[in-house]
């Protein structure tokens, strides 16, 4: 802790000296400046064309190179000429100095930057892979989460949704490449700005590019935290121009995508009764309220019909975002500020009372304000805020358990309000099932969240001490809070008995507020300083960079999460036409014992030009070819598996569970042993080989790169095995393996034909996986094993399940069951039951005949194409994404429902019957009895294979002949959609490829449309 | 200027990075989330003797024991379970097997018996703080005469379900052969007789013995009844197949050596002696051992007929339970001629114990009359949760409980382990089997003490008098069936029947048939048509289900247990 302290005093002196360096500028001064300018071989370039930025201002440089300009000290000056790098730098700096320009190769042009862990490249310099979206090509949709947004755009990131779809969530998780872990633990992890920051909920205005970290070149730098991947987003930044100014405003609309149907009444209450029978019950509901069902004039407060979905939710909810941003600067000062507004409504109806709405609603407020400062020409220093408020409110009664009223009471259960105006209810469905008191009378919550992001970053150029070297300390302070307030509410339900009175369910009270409540406070602390080394001798390039690096993340009821290591990057290139990377990283982890808890990473990289080379020069077809490769090591110590902190102790709870003792039955404390400590638990060791090639072809007009690649993790955490007797269970050890391998492939075609522009790309991105080592019980039957089968498993009731029963059809008669094994799953079996097969051929059906599948729900191949175009005034803009070789469970769909409901909803319609025998797609009705048709078996299983129109956006924007008169540079207006089109094979089911819980246990997956104007100064 | 600026600089950078030391991470010394080292544990006076309270949590209620509260008197011919998908089923419906267990406690009674054993040797070297004006060794001795008891309660646990197990009387290290070899079920017997008898001499004599603060705590008569029953287990026709009567008469001792000690007595309410919100209920003098009680009213809303408050109504004792109760004047069998039983009005006249343990028609309970006929409130397929059989449980359930509302009511209920009127059972069974008639006098005083209980006060059993009430023939066959049939009203759902019925051999005669239930008609004369039938379930019982299967994923991990014969 001491040395703790000691370094951020250190840290903030620092800081304090760096300031008063600044303090020596006078800014808006006018001056001339004299010079020359000269090539690499310092040989004087003549003609070159000096200009100072945003002014009409220039001049041309004689035929010894030199010039004289008049311009004042905060002006950007900005050397030109065909052939040359174009050069920027600041009026001050330029006094008398040589300015030595650059020859322009391809692919190290202006636009070329790939921004790399604390560094930053021309793409032709990288040989890692990484895969780069700029921000402005990121769609425009008031959508809450940018992962919906970025799906299919590319190679190698898969994203998939997992989780809520309710306004302020939409839960998601990412992908890179592949699985190799059977545990899950693969997230990615998401730096913006070189820090773990959360991502998805800044605006896209906020962001310049997000990049793909996919191999050991650019991983191996984050040590024990980047091997499943990193996305590295880069938040814009102000450049030395006049002050620019946007402003955009969207107005949209989202509609559900798939959602349940409800069944009427009378469907409902006769196959509910054939299900009874079926069970050997004697039917519920008599002829006479069959009857009554079917009759529109019978007292609709003794037979209700309700379709509580079309009550209950929206087909449309509104949504909006307004966004406006100044930047702009000069030589010495640059900014970037944002702020925008998303404003979504949630698909509930009827929610709103005298006192509150309780309708889901989401707003969110993001601000940023990118500062850089030049102060001299050594030091820069950028001062980054950034920050977010949001807003979520909701029923207080919960959304699942809104939804489950909504989705899952039967059409008859009660009347909505009784004769008397009660809120309706029953004996069955008394304890919150009335969605209309549950929305109405139920209370509200409000989640109000904030966030502030801020970094400082200073670079000190040490050229006095070492030409090329610099100094630079980035310290970042991420604050987090949220907590709840709101209302409070319960209420009644009565049920008309019988004999003419009312049964109540619950107690009705008036609302109040709801105490305050904090739910998460967080701080996050990193600091990255080091030093820097770039310099350029003849045909030899060399950059050196180490960065020692501390986190510290603290919460609420936790001793504080801290890390460490230090990173380095050697770079070596020659003629700029070979690279070689060296990379390693030192770092350690909490999570191990001390003394084994630091570990080295090291990586290697490699590109080679191809197409520069003699033999090459005249492949007229192939402009550029660069072979690239990686390969390294990396480590996760992100162990998710683990129970505890510290698991590699054996701790000891001191309250564990009690008991009570005595005749005031006081409650004894308990004290227990926790699971035993592992003391040799250990990071996984990951290595990554990558292999690849980067290409223009065609006069510029493709780009084709492609990559193989490889990962193998060692001490995956596998369960250790002990016979129960030992009386305590182990941490996990380190004894399981994984790996895969696969390829990535990315095209890009770019054309011009007059005023029309065509750009069309796509992505594709495939992968294999395999168990190489798991502990596994050695008595289990080879067919249920996992080592050896790929990394696999079906998404079912929030839970991954890989082992599954064959199934055979349905049972048809009598005969057939008592000529096929015994089925032992439940009592009986009949006709109208799924058959399973005997996979051990031991004439039983029992926990024996389930066989480990690689059914997955991670896609063997995930890929994405699209194409923008424009001409004239008009633009247009399309992104399909789809994935092949996935498995989905639709067995809790169709079995959705309780003992309550008999399990009966609009499946249930196609259910085996002995009458539709050939046409029945789902097993006989059951109230009782049901193991043998709930088993986890193939029969549930389905493709989940989808390709679906992700999004597009037309166009139109004003001409400046129209805009110039609202001083305007540009003003466009554009129509644009999420998830407009799905293909997939689901037939008629109302189920979401993508998202299968979404619409019949979460909140719906929605359509977006939206209509905006973006309008530039 | 600049030179000095980037000396200090490059000082400050020396002093960050050396300060990359391996302090800054946190070394796990401080345990997370508040836990302590094993050194600090057992140093402390308290946490050493909370680990103790903790060991008697494996000891939990049996109210509910599977999904949805069923019991495993629902896996037995005394109830049925209104929820059709119980997997309380399993028991029955034929699919029990090693890869479809039940109640399978093996995993947890090992971890009692690894906790029991960690004391045994830790407490001694421990800090703990004596209590009741004992010396700390007198303290630490009572305290192991507690994990004593409870060693041998956790094996006894084991043993009744899988016939034998594998002994535990050390702390088993993980790196150690754990792949062991289960112990017979005579070597088990014998540990848990030797247990029980380390417990006896350090534990307080009963309950009362204890102040208090401490009363629940093991007792030497729990490890006495513990002994008594284990040994009667031993001595029964599925454990002792050549019927050696020294073996009864052991057990017989064993209950005898309770009844001398002259300390427990029956309750004066069979009710109460459940109610412990009842003034006076609390530890009354007929509860040996007990849980610890479960306060709270879900056992209530889920057993209670289902009109009351949205019940659900999951037990469901059936009519072959009903029919075991005697008829209360004659205290004769219904299926005798001279019993006076009318099946027109069959609940009129029984033994008291059948309100105090069934609801059945028309009888009051929250001062409604129960609907159990068809089309009653509660009757038949009234809804999903309805009865099976036509009744609904009594025993345990409590009128005060509040389930539904703003303002909820919970009551105190232990689950009762052993219990005085059992120790007189096990006594006059075993004395009945090791001496016969020889000892008529001695077992006719102990099953008449429990028919005659305040409250109960059935007529006496007796073998003189053909025609008078409570006869029956003085043979020991005679009186083995009354005393079985005694056993199964006085402790029904009490989890003894699925055992007894077992330890007697007689699984293939009562499991392996449906049961069955009454459906009853209310004629228009508001007179009531009771008509048995046969409950649509599935009950097979074969020669293998005398035992549990040892599950199979415990078999891949240790084959040297060896599973049970049949399965």
């Amino acid at each position: 802790m001491k040395f703790n302290n000691i370094r951020y005093i250190v840290f903030l002196s620092f800081l304090f000296i760096t300031w008063l360096g600044a303090s020596a500028q006078k800014p808006d001064e006018q001056i001339t400046i004299d010079g020359k300018v000269l090539d690499k071989n310092r040989v004087p370039v003549p003609g070159v064309n000096i200009s100072v930025q945003e002014s009409r201002k220039s001049v041309n440089t004689a035929a010894d190179g030199s010039f004289s300009l008049r311009c004042s000290s905060s002006d950007m000056i900005i050397f030109q000429m065909p052939g040359y790098a174009t050069l920027r730098k600041a009026a001050l700096e330029l006094d008398s100095a040589a300015v030595i320009l650059t020859p322009t190769l391809l692919y190290a042009g202006d636009k070329d930057n790939v921004y790399i862990p604390f560094g930053v490249r021309k793409k032709r310099e990288v040989s890692a892979t990484i895969s780069t979206l700029d921000g402005d090509k990121l769609p425009q949709l008031p959508s809450s989460s940018l992962n919906t947004v970025l799906a299919g755009r590319l190679p190698g990131l898969f994203i998939y949704q997992n989780g809520s779809q309710q306004p302020g969530y939409d839960v998601s998780s990412f992908l890179i490449r592949g699985r190799s872990s059977y545990n899950n633990n693969q997230e990615a992890v998401v730096l913006v700005d070189g820090v773990q920051r959360a991502f998805e909920s800044m605006d896209p205005n906020e962001i310049e590019s997000i990049s793909v970290l996919k191999d050991a070149a650019s991983l191996s730098w984050y040590g024990m935290y980047g091997a499943n991947g990193i996305v590295y987003v880069k938040t814009k930044r102000g450049t030395a121009s006049g002050t620019k100014v946007t402003l955009d405003a969207q107005g949209g609309i989202q509609t559900p995508m798939r959602i349940v149907s409800p069944l009427d009444s009378y469907t409902f209450a006769s196959l509910y009764n054939e299900a009874q029978q079926n069970s050997g019950i004697s039917p519920l509901y008599s002829p006479e309220t069959l009857q009554a069902y079917q009759d529109p004039s019978s007292d609709s407060y003794l037979y209700p019909n309700n379709n509580f979905i079309n009550s209950f939710t929206k087909d449309i909810t509104p949504v909006q975002r307004y966004i406006g941003t100044i930047s702009g600067g000069n030589a010495f000062i640059r900014y970037y500020t944002m702020l925008s507004f998303l404003n979504q409504g949630g698909f509930y109806k009827g929610a709103d009372n005298p006192l509150y709405d309780a309708n889901t609603n989401f707003k969110r407020y993001n601000l940023r304000t990118n500062i850089d400062l030049h102060v001299n020409k050594s030091l820069d220093v950028s001062l980054d805020v950034g920050g977010r408020i949001t807003n979520l409110r909701f029923p207080r009664a919960g959304t699942a358990n809104i939804l489950d009223a909504i989705y899952n009471t039967p059409a008859n259960a009660f009347p909505v309000l009784n004769r008397d105006g009660s809120y309706g209810g029953t004996s069955l469905f008394n304890s919150n099932d009335n969605p209309l008191a549950m929305l109405q009378a139920g209370g509200v919550s409000t989640d109000v969240g904030r966030n502030l992001l801020a970094t400082i970053d200073v670079k000190q150029k040490l050229n006095s001490i070492l030409e090329g070297l610099s100094l630079n300390a980035l310290y970042s302070y991420d604050v987090r809070g949220l907590f709840r307030y709101g209302f409070t509410q319960s209420y009644e339900l009565r049920e008309l008995t019988s004999g003419g009175t009312y049964n109540t369910y619950g107690t009705a009270a008036i609302a109040t507020y709801a105490s305050n409540e904090f739910r998460e406070n967080f701080r996050n602390n990193e600091l990255w300083i080091g030093f820097d080394y770039d310099r350029t001798f003849g045909d030899h390039g060399v950059n050196f960079s180490t960065r020692f690096n501390s986190r510290v993340a603290t919460t609420f009821l936790a001793l504080d999460e801290k890390r460490q290591g230090i990173s380095n990057r050697l770079t070596y290139n020659y003629k700029q036409r070979y690279f070689a990377d060296l990379i390693g990283s030192y770092y350690g982890s909490e999570n191990f014992m001390p003394g084994k808890r630091y570990g080295f990473f090291p990586a290697f990289s490699a590109g080679w030009i191809l197409s520069e080379e003699q033999f090459l020069k005249n492949a007229h077809f192939l402009d550029y070819l660069k072979i690239r490769g990686s390969y390294g090591l990396m480590g996760n110590d992100a162990l998710t598996t683990l129970s505890r902190r510290f698991s590699f102790n054996t701790t000891w709870n001191r309250g564990g569970t009690g008991y009570n003792f005595g005749t005031s039955f006081a409650g004894a404390n308990g004290s227990t042993e926790r699971t035993l400590g592992n003391p040799d638990l250990t990071w996984e060791k990951v290595t990554k080989a990558s292999l690849g090639f980067d290409s223009r072809l065609m006069k510029q007009a493709v780009t084709l790169s492609a990559d193989y690649f490889y990962e193998n993790r060692k001490d995956l955490l596998t369960a250790s095995l002990l016979p129960n007797i030992l009386g305590q269970s182990l941490v996990a050890v380190n004894e399981g393996e994984g790996e895969y391998r696969g390829f990535e492939t990315d095209i890009n075609i770019n054309k011009k034909i007059g005023a029309f522009n065509l750009n069309l790309f796509g992505n594709y991105t495939y992968t294999k996986s395999k168990i190489v080592a798991i502990n596994e019980s050695a008595g289990l039957p080879a067919y249920q094993k996992r080592a050896g089968q790929a990394i696999s498993s079906v998404l079912q009731s929030g839970s991954y399940i890989s082992s599954f029963l064959k199934a055979d059809g349905i049972f048809q008669t009598q005969e057939e069951i008592d000529n096929a094994p015994v089925q032992r799953f439940s009592g009986t079996v009949k006709p109208g039951d799924i058959r399973y097969k005997d996979i051990n051929n031991d004439n039983v059906i029992d926990n024996l005949d389930f066989v480990n599948t690689d059914y997955n729900f991670v896609p063997k191949s995930f890929y994405g194409f699209g194409a923008s175009a424009s001409y004239k005034s008009f633009d247009i803009a399309f992104l399909f994404q789809g994935t092949g070789g996935r498995t989905i469970s639709i067995k809790d769909l169709i079995n959705s429902g309780t003992n309550n409901t008999g399990y009966i909803n609009q499946f249930s319609v196609n259910r085996w019957t002995p009458e539709t025998a050939a046409t029945a797609e789902y097993p006989r009705l059951l109230t009782a009895d049901r193991s043998n048709n709930t088993q986890n078996s193939d029969f549930w299983l389905r493709s989940g294979d989808y390709l679906r129109l992700k999004n597009a956006e037309i166009g139109y924007s004003l001409p400046s002949s129209v805009i110039s008169k609202f001083r305007m540079s540009s003003c466009r207006f554009f129509l644009s959609g999420l998830n407009l089109l799905t293909f997939d094979s689901l037939g008629d089911l109302p189920l979401d490829p993508e998202l299968p819980e979404a619409g019949y246990v979460t909140y719906p997956y929605m359509r977006t449309w939206s209509l905006g104007v973006n309008v530039k100064f | 200027m600049k030179t000095n600026i980037f000396f200090l600089i490059a000082a400050c950078a020396g002093v960050l990075i050396s300060s990359c030391n391996k302090d800054f991470l946190q070394d796990g010394s401080i345990p997370a989330d508040g836990d302590v080292t094993e050194q600090q544990f057992w140093g402390h006076p308290d946490w050493s003797r909370n680990f103790l309270n903790n060991i008697y949590a494996t000891v939990d209620h049996r109210y509910n024991l599977l999904d949805n509260w069923s019991m495993l008197a629902d896996a037995t011919d005394e109830a049925v379970c209104s929820n059709l998908n119980s997997s309380i089923n399993n028991f029955t419906n034929g699919t029990w097997s090693p890869v479809r267990t039940v109640d399978d406690v093996w995993t947890d009674m090992y971890n009692g018996i690894r906790k029991a054993n960690l004391f045994l040797v830790k407490a001694p070297a421990s800090n703990i703080i004596p209590l009741d004006g004992l010396t700390f060794e007198q303290d630490v001795a009572r305290l192991r005469g507690e994990a004593f008891f409870l060693r041998a309660y956790f094996h006894f646990e084991l043993v009744k379900r899988y016939g034998s197990a594998v002994i535990a009387t050390r702390v088993f290290n993980q790196d150690e052969n754990l792949n062991l070899p289960r112990n017979t079920f005579e070597e088990c017997v014998e540990q848990i007789v030797t247990d029980c008898d380390s417990a006896i001499a350090r534990l307080p004599q009963w309950t009362k013995s204890w102040v208090d603060a401490r009363k629940g705590r093991a007792t030497q008569t729990a490890a006495m009844a513990l002994k008594s029953r284990i040994l009667l287990y031993a001595a029964s026709p599925q454990y002792n197949p050549s019927n050696d009567p020294a073996k009864w008469q052991r057990a017989a001792n064993a209950a005898k050596a309770i009844i001398d000690l002259n300390l427990h007595k029956l309750y004066t309410s069979y009710t109460n002696i459940f109610q412990w919100n009842v003034s006076g209920a609390a530890y009354n003098d007929e509860v040996i051992f007990a849980s610890q009680t479960y306060n709270g009213f879900d056992l209530d809303r889920n057993n209670a007929p289902v009109s009351y408050d949205a019940a659900l109504g999951r037990t469901n004792p059936t009519q072959d339970m009903v029919d075991a109760f005697e008829m209360k004047t004659t205290g004769r069998l219904i299926t005798d001629q001279k019993s006076g039983y009318n099946e027109n009005n069959p609940y009129s006249g029984r033994d008291p114990r059948l309100d105090m343990s069934v609801m059945y028609n028309g009888q009051t309970f929250k001062s409604k009359p129960v609907e159990t006929f068809v089309g009653g409130k509660d009757g038949l397929d009234v809804n999903v949760n309805a009865t099976k059989t036509g009744y609904y449980l009594r025993k345990f359930i409590s009128e005060p409980a509040v389930w539904y509302g703003a303002t909820t009511t919970s009551r105190r209920r232990p689950w009762v382990i052993f219990r005085y009127a059992e120790i007189l059972l096990n006594y006059a069974e075993a004395l009945n089997e090791a001496q016969g008639t020889a000892a008529l006098a001695e077992v006719l005083k102990s099953v008449n003490l429990i028919r005659q209980r305040s409250g109960v006060a059935m007529p006496a059993l007796q073998t003189t008098n053909a025609s008078g009430n409570g006869y029956m023939e003085p043979t020991k066959e005679a009186i083995r069936a009354r005393i079985h049939n005694e056993r199964r009203v006085e402790l029904c759902f009490e989890e003894h029947r699925f055992y007894d019925v077992r330890r007697w051999k007689e699984g293939e005669l009562y499991f392996n048939k449906p049961v069955t239930g009454i459906r009853i008609t209310r004629n228009s004369d508001n007179t009531y048509k009771y008509d048995r039938f046969t409950v649509q379930q599935t009950r097979l019982f074969s020669e293998k289900n005398y035992l549990f299967p040892i599950s199979q994923s415990e078999l891949n991990r240790a084959s040297a247990l060896g599973q049970n014969p049949g399965y």
